[in-house]
Order: C-alpha cells, then structure tokens, then sequence
C-alpha cells in the first residue's frame, strides 16, 4: 500500500479550476517531483497535503490514514518554502527549536537534536546566528534543519532553490539529495527546472493546467514522453508536424507531430550512408554555444531542427554550410 | 568628491541648527533674569524653582501621562488584534478598517470632542463620566497614528507566509502572531505608540472641552500660564520636552534591553 495517495482530488479557486482530478501515488522513502509550469497546480497539491489548502473534493491519506481534514499542526508534515520563512526575530538555534518547544520537549534534548540537525546541514557554526547574518543558501538549510529535526512523515520542499545561485543551487541539490537518502524522508518536491528534477527525483509527476500529464522515471519522461507538451517540457524536443516531416523523408505518420530530440541527431558535412536512417540535407542557419554543447538550428526545406553536439574545435560546421543530418527511425517518436 | 561632502556636511549642519534653533532660544530664555539687549542681562535659575515648587506641576504632569499612556495600550491592542483576524482569515476587512482608522485623520479632534460631549454629557450611565469620555475621544484620535505605523512595518514582513511555517511546525496562528509577527513589528509598534502619546500629550484643546477644570493636565498648566512671564512658560516647555524626550528613549533602552535579554536567554540554553 502507498505510503501517500491523492484520490481524486479537486480543487477550485473561484471558477478557476486549478488541481483536476488528481489520483497519485507515493512509497515510503522516495523523493517525487512535482513538475510543471508556473500555475499548473503542483504547489497546489503540496499545500493540500500540507494542510494550508483545503480541498474542494478528494481525499488525501497518509499512512493509511485519511488527512483530508485534519489540521496541519496534526499532519505531521515538514515544509521548506521558496522564500525560505525563516524568523527573522529568532536565531538559527531558537528557528530550528521553534517546533521542538512547541511539543514540551525538556531543553536538554531540544538542544541535543538541534546540534545534530546543524551538523547534517553544515552549519554547526551558525547557531547564535540570525537569518539575516546568513547566505540564501545557508538560510535555506536552516530551513531545511527546521522542518527535518522535527522528523516529520513527510518533507515537502516547495521550489525551495529558485531563489539561489546557479552553481549553489547544484550543490544544494545534490546536499539534499544526500540527507533525503541518509534520513529515509518521503519527500514531495515542487519546481519548474526539469533538470533540477531529473538530478533530484526517484520518480517525477509532469503536470500540466491542473492534472498531470505524465508520470515515470526521470529517465523514462527524458526518452519516451507521451504527450507533445512533455516533449516540450522535458528535453527540448523538436516537434514537427507530420505531414512535414513526412515531406522530408518520403514516410507517412499516423499521427498530429513527430518529436525528436536535438542530442540524437547526427551533424556532418558528408553524406552518411544506413537503410535505418534517415538523411536529411540542411543549412545551418545558427549556432550557439551552451557551455560544453552547441546548438545548432538547421533549415530543412521549411522546417528547422535544433541539433545539439558535444563542443569540439574542430571541423565544426559554420553557418550557411550545407549539412546532412541522420535520424535513426527508431528515435522519431510519434506523437499526437 | 570631497567638496561634495563638505557641502553636505554644511548643509545638515544648517537643517539641524534650523530645526534645534528654538528650542535652544525657548532653553536660553529660561535661565535669563531679562534680556533687553543682544545678549541676556543676566543668568537664574529662579524660574526653575518656582515651576518646580508649584504644588499642582507634578501631578499635572503625571495626569497628563496617564491620560496619554491608557489611549495608545487601548488603540494599539485594538488596532493589532483586528489586524490578525484581517490578516490572517479575513483579507477583505483590512480596506475597512484602514477606511475607519483614516475618518479621525478628516474630523478635528474639537469637533469630535464636542459632538461626545454633546451626545453624552446628558447620559445617566458612566458613559457620562468625563475621564472615560476623555480616553476614547483619545483612543479615536489617534488610531490613524497608530494604524499607519504598525500598517506600514506589517506590510514590510510576510505575515502569510511566516504564520504558515509556524503553523507547519505545530503551532497555532494566535501562537505564532504573538511569537514571531509581533516581535519582528515591536519597532513599529513603539514609534507608532510614541507618536501617539507624544500627540496626546502636547494636546490641551479636547481635554479642556471634555474634562474641563477637572482634569489638570501640564498642557493645561502651560496655557493657564501664558500671562506670567516667558521665562516660566520656557521652564515649563522645556521640562515637558525633556520628559518626551525621556519616554522616548526609555522606549528605546527596554526594546535593546528585551533583545539583549532574549540573545542571552538562547545562549544560557
């Protein structure tokens, strides 16, 4: 049985019909993403799980036990924000025990689990320090101590690095990666940054305007996306219509696009040669760095396609060459 | 560069001898004998003494305290628990009361005086009573201070968001209103309670309707005073300023003496 399951569930903001029918599931110890666009719901459905937002229809149990009702101070539940809510009033130490006095533990060992929640995150140094003395990094995992010391059923993080630095952002990703698995939390993460969830997540729900497009393995959303929109959204996939495509290399499709990612395309200036393949003869019309890949878009007749290869100095293709590019079939995916 | 912030130096200079300029003559005057010519004829402290030894000057002084103390705890408790329900559970409330808070900023505070006055002195109740028709002719008075202030350093926080957190970590929205939203305000709240009382303090026009002879405030002294001579009516002024002035800054010690008293209480722990 899961350890999470939403059934069901609805929710609305006025007429706007934000989170539709939602049904899914969560084991035990796993860190699912929540994935989407701005808007499409997925902070949404954390804060029903957290308690902050009540349903309009639904049922949300947790560990067998219906939570649809219950008050957040009783879910048991941790929650990082995005901007972090930390109290400004308060030090590291008084932030981290804030939850721990609410629950009449003895000062001894709210200090114990204070100290030994610091040295997970690293910032055993920081006790005495006040929010506003620390980096954004630094004061989002404080935040994190704050809702793991109280060793809640669930942690939910809720796009908790989108106000961070690139590269901080990277470590912070890995860092929580490192205490979701050592501390075996389930974890419920929110974010827009498809690579930040293919980096984080055991499993990933795709969503889209209120209901979830698709759900897998991050790898699995990566090569075999269902839909166009997860195509789009995970891995920058080219779409084209058929019937275009099907002009270019003489196959006919039964469906609406074909989706081909731009890293399984092969660039040459000569000519390859293979009955599973097709070539197809272009122009680059550009091409962008994007750090250790390039990105070049060529013109194939009408239609144009984003073509990734590894940086390499030499005999790399200029604009206005005439390229041919090769598409193993088995990697054009159909898709309506 | 460097001439810049010499004209800049000069120029606050200036503003602050401008602004300091007449509290310093109202300081100077009060020690003068008489002052004829370009410089005083001569120093005393004579007019001290007789402010000082006059049996109703400290009494007044502490009516007038009093009667500015109790409107501000009454408004500002008023003003912060209506704020949490707005804030917290009904959103749409807070135009209303920023709406009825603002209607004193529109009505003199002798009109208000005396449309009570006029709408109670008759009553049999207590309502008739004039210290109580005082308070909260004050305590409407000053709302649009308090409001303002305490408005303006809610809106610098993210209340919604820090109530949740706490909410998040067991605790309740009352609980954490009081535990985190109030202390991160405490500084707003002060300045607008200083402003308040200071407001109250400096008024003589509302208690003379209301209160008449019957409440004696040191704003009442001063304008019972205005015949005698200038250098009395100085002392008082700047005796009245210098207790302003201490309030203020007692504010300011028991908020650092607060902080400092929770920083330690975290360290012993």
């Amino acid at each position: 049985m899961a350890y999470i399951q939403f059934d069901k569930v609805n929710k609305f903001f006025g007429n706007n019909h934000v989170l539709k029918d939602i049904s899914l599931e969560v084991n035990q110890g796993e860190l699912v993403t929540f994935l989407g666009p701005s808007g499409c719901g997925k902070s949404t459905l954390l804060r029903c799980l957290a308690g902050l937002e009540k349903v309009t229809s639904g049922v949300i149990n947790l560990n067998g036990v219906n939570i649809t009702d219950l008050a957040p101070q009783k879910r048991e539940i941790g929650m990082v924000f995005q901007a972090y809510s930390l109290f400004p009033n308060l030090t590291v130490e008084q932030n981290i025990a804030f939850g721990l006095h609410i629950l009449h533990m003895d000062k001894k060992t709210i200090r114990e689990k204070v100290h030994q929640v610091l040295a997970i995150v690293g910032l055993a140094e920081k006790l005495k320090c006040y929010p506003r003395q620390l980096s954004g990094g630094q004061q989002q995992r404080v935040a994190l101590a704050r809702s793991i010391v109280m060793e809640p059923k669930v942690l939910l993080l809720d796009e908790p690095l989108s106000a961070i630095d690139a590269l901080l952002r990277r470590n912070l990703q890995i860092e929580i990666r490192r205490i979701q698995r050592e501390l075996k939390i389930t974890t419920l993460f929110v974010t827009h940054d498809q690579d930040e969830a293919i980096v984080m997540s055991d499993r990933i729900h795709l969503f889209n305007m209120g209901v979830i497009e698709q759900s897998g393995k991050s790898m699995e959303l990566y090569a075999h996306p269902k839909t166009r929109f997860t195509a789009t959204f995970i891995g920058n996939y080219n779409i084209v219509k058929s019937q275009e495509f099907g002009g270019l290399t003489g196959d006919t499709y039964a469906c609406d696009v074909v989706a081909i990612r731009p890293e399984i395309i092969e660039i040459s200036k000569v000519q390859p040669q293979g009955e599973a393949t097709y070539c197809l003869k272009g122009e680059v019309c550009s091409h962008i760095p994007h750090g250790n890949i390039i990105r070049y878009t060529v013109a194939c007749g009408d239609v144009l396609l984003n073509v990734d290869r590894l940086f390499d100095s030499s005999l790399l293709p200029q604009d206005h060459d005439i390229v041919y590019l090769s598409i193993k079939k088995e990697n054009v995916l159909e898709l309506n | 560069m460097k001439s810049k912030r010499t004209l800049a130096t000069v120029y606050l200079i200036a503003v602050s001898f401008f602004l300091l300029f007449p509290l310093l003559i109202t300081c100077i005057f009060s020690f003068v004998t008489s002052w004829t010519k370009l410089i005083p004829n001569g120093w005393t402290l004579e007019y001290y003494q007789q402010v000082i030894g006059q049996a109703n000057f400290w009494p007044s002084v502490g009516r007038g305290l009093l009667i500015s103390i109790i409107p501000v705890f009454i408004s500002g408790l008023l003003i912060i628990l209506t704020m949490y329900t707005s804030v917290l559970y009904y959103p749409w409330v807070d135009r209303v009361v920023q709406a009825i808070c603002m209607l004193p900023h529109t009505l003199k505070g002798v009109i208000l005086a005396l449309a009570v006055l006029s709408m109670y002195v008759g009553s049999p109740t207590v309502l008739s009573d004039r210290i109580l028709m005082l308070t909260m002719v004050y305590c409407v008075a000053i709302l649009p201070y308090i409001y303002q202030g305490i408005r303006n350093n809610l809106d610098a926080i993210n209340v919604q968001n820090l109530v949740e957190a706490a909410v998040i970590l067991g605790s309740s929205k009352l609980y954490a209103f009081f535990k985190v939203i109030i202390p991160n305000m405490i500084t707003g709240i002060m300045v607008s309670a200083l402003l308040g009382m200071s407001t109250l303090f400096a008024d003589f026009a509302i208690v003379k309707i209301l209160a008449g002879g019957k409440y004696l405030t040191a704003q009442q002294l001063l304008y019972n005073s205005r015949s005698m001579p200038g250098q009395l009516v100085s002392v008082i002024v700047l005796i009245l300023f210098l207790i302003v002035l201490l309030i203020s800054a007692g504010a300011l010690v028991i908020q650092n003496i607060g902080k400092k008293d929770a920083d330690k209480a975290v360290v012993e722990d």
